[in-house]
């Protein structure tokens, strides 16, 4: 696949699939392209990658659900063509494929086969339990989620177990794909983040995406029993740094923002809530919203340019006005600001 | 000219993650990185060869 350019109202962006990179660059840096027109915007022309729930049917029942999968309407295979023809009229670079379970969908790897035709990078994913394994080289990454690096955690955190077909999927594939792992941190596992390190390590795979429990969907029910301890919270960045020493690249949820501490290495690779900054949601029933976490409803798919472009990019959080790390941090997570009306673990607002 | 942001990897996951000490571990490969991209970015669009071009000429 090749490069993708985009002017942007400050200049431009570059996405190299191949690379793995993308790059926001000044007008300077287009006009040496051959770029001399920018749009006049306050926005990106579009956002970079746009979340696609291509089901909620799953064939587990993780009691930490966000999304309460399970059942109901979802969109036809030829709405999601015309989804995808949007998304790729806007110049998006990246489609990333959820749920519920997408394999639990007969026809998902002809959905991403179709993305994949029309340039955009596929990424997807998957628990791991009915993954078919081949014909998957057109994923830029494939994600299992694996919230222990043994059965006891893993079931105790996710209250089903599919352990041993997680590891077994992730053995298989890790040897031909790029293979990420995420973790939903809670209580039971972080004191174990190290052993998933270290099982990544083993397993050869490409990243550890660590993501922040929410108190949305199945997952409102067992919030308080999950969460992670205050003594936790306050160890946390100290625990993700000293995670850094593994050769499997960590990645962090925006949603834990808060909890880290802007510095030079933050000030170049970490950003709060990408929510209509650079990505945007469709559910499976085809409603657009600022984020796969989040419910509110901005209109139907086949209006995703305009919501995009019309879209309130507002979102103030009172009690974080005058906090430096504003500016990074956006006000941490919009679904504990949504619920609570700001970030009510956030180390700095509850002072 | 100015990098602004640079964004490594793919985005599997709807959790919108930044990978976290990657800037600092993989800095002098993101450079290269870029410089390639940037190159091979300039080599698709054409603009760098004509360019080059009529200024040896000059």
């Amino acid at each position: 696949m090749n490069p993708k350019i985009r002017t942007e109202f400050f200049g431009g962006i570059i996405f190299d699939p191949e690379l793995r990179i993308t790059a926001y660059v000044d007008k300077n840096f287009m006009r040496k392209l051959g770029y001399n027109e920018f749009p006049d915007l306050d926005h990106l022309s579009a956002p970079e990658v746009v979340h696609v729930e291509v089901t909620k049917r799953c064939n587990l029942h993780c009691r930490h659900c966000y999304v309460n999968a399970g059942c109901c309407d979802e969109l036809s295979f030829n709405q999601l063509k015309e989804l995808i023809d949007i998304v790729a009229g806007m110049n998006v670079f990246q489609i990333a494929f959820g749920g519920g379970e997408p394999f639990c969908r007969e026809d998902f790897l002809d959905i991403a086969k179709y993305a994949y035709d029309r340039d955009i990078v596929p990424n997807v994913t998957t628990n791991g339990v009915s993954i078919k394994t081949d014909k998957l080289d057109l994923f830029g990454q494939i994600n299992v989620s694996l919230d222990g690096a043994d059965r006891e955690t893993y079931l105790r955190v996710r209250g089903c177990d599919a352990f041993d077909k997680a590891i077994n999927t992730i053995k298989t594939l890790a040897g031909s794909y790029d293979v990420g792992i995420n973790v939903v941190v809670t209580k039971y596992n972080f004191e174990n983040l190290h052993d998933i390190m270290k099982l990544a390590e083993e397993l050869e795979v490409n990243e550890v995406m660590l993501i922040r429990l929410k108190p949305i969907g199945r997952c409102k029910e067992v919030y308080d029993e999950l969460r992670l301890t205050e003594n936790q919270l306050q160890r946390f960045e100290a625990k993700i740094r000293s995670l850094l020493n593994y050769e499997v690249i960590v990645k962090v949820d925006c949603a834990f923002m808060p909890f880290l501490t802007p510095d030079d290495n933050v000030l170049i690779g970490m950003q709060g809530c990408d929510c209509g900054i650079s990505s945007l949601a469709v559910k499976a029933n085809g409603i657009v919203t600022p984020c796969s976490f989040l419910s509110q409803s901005l209109g139907f798919y086949k209006d995703l340019k305009d919501i995009w472009h019309n879209m309130s990019r507002e979102f103030k959080v009172e009690v974080c006005s005058g906090c430096p790390k504003y500016y990074i941090c956006r006000g941490g997570c919009r679904v504990f600001a949504d619920k609570y009306g700001k970030d009510s673990e956030c180390p700095i607002s509850r002072i | 000219m100015r990098v602004y942001k640079v964004k490594l990897g793919y985005m599997p996951d709807s959790s919108g993650g930044f990978g976290f000490g990657m800037m600092l571990l993989f800095y002098p490969i993101i450079i290269a990185m870029i410089a390639s991209g940037c190159i091979y970015a300039a080599y698709i669009s054409g603009a760098f060869g004509e360019k080059d071009e009529s200024e040896d000429k000059d």
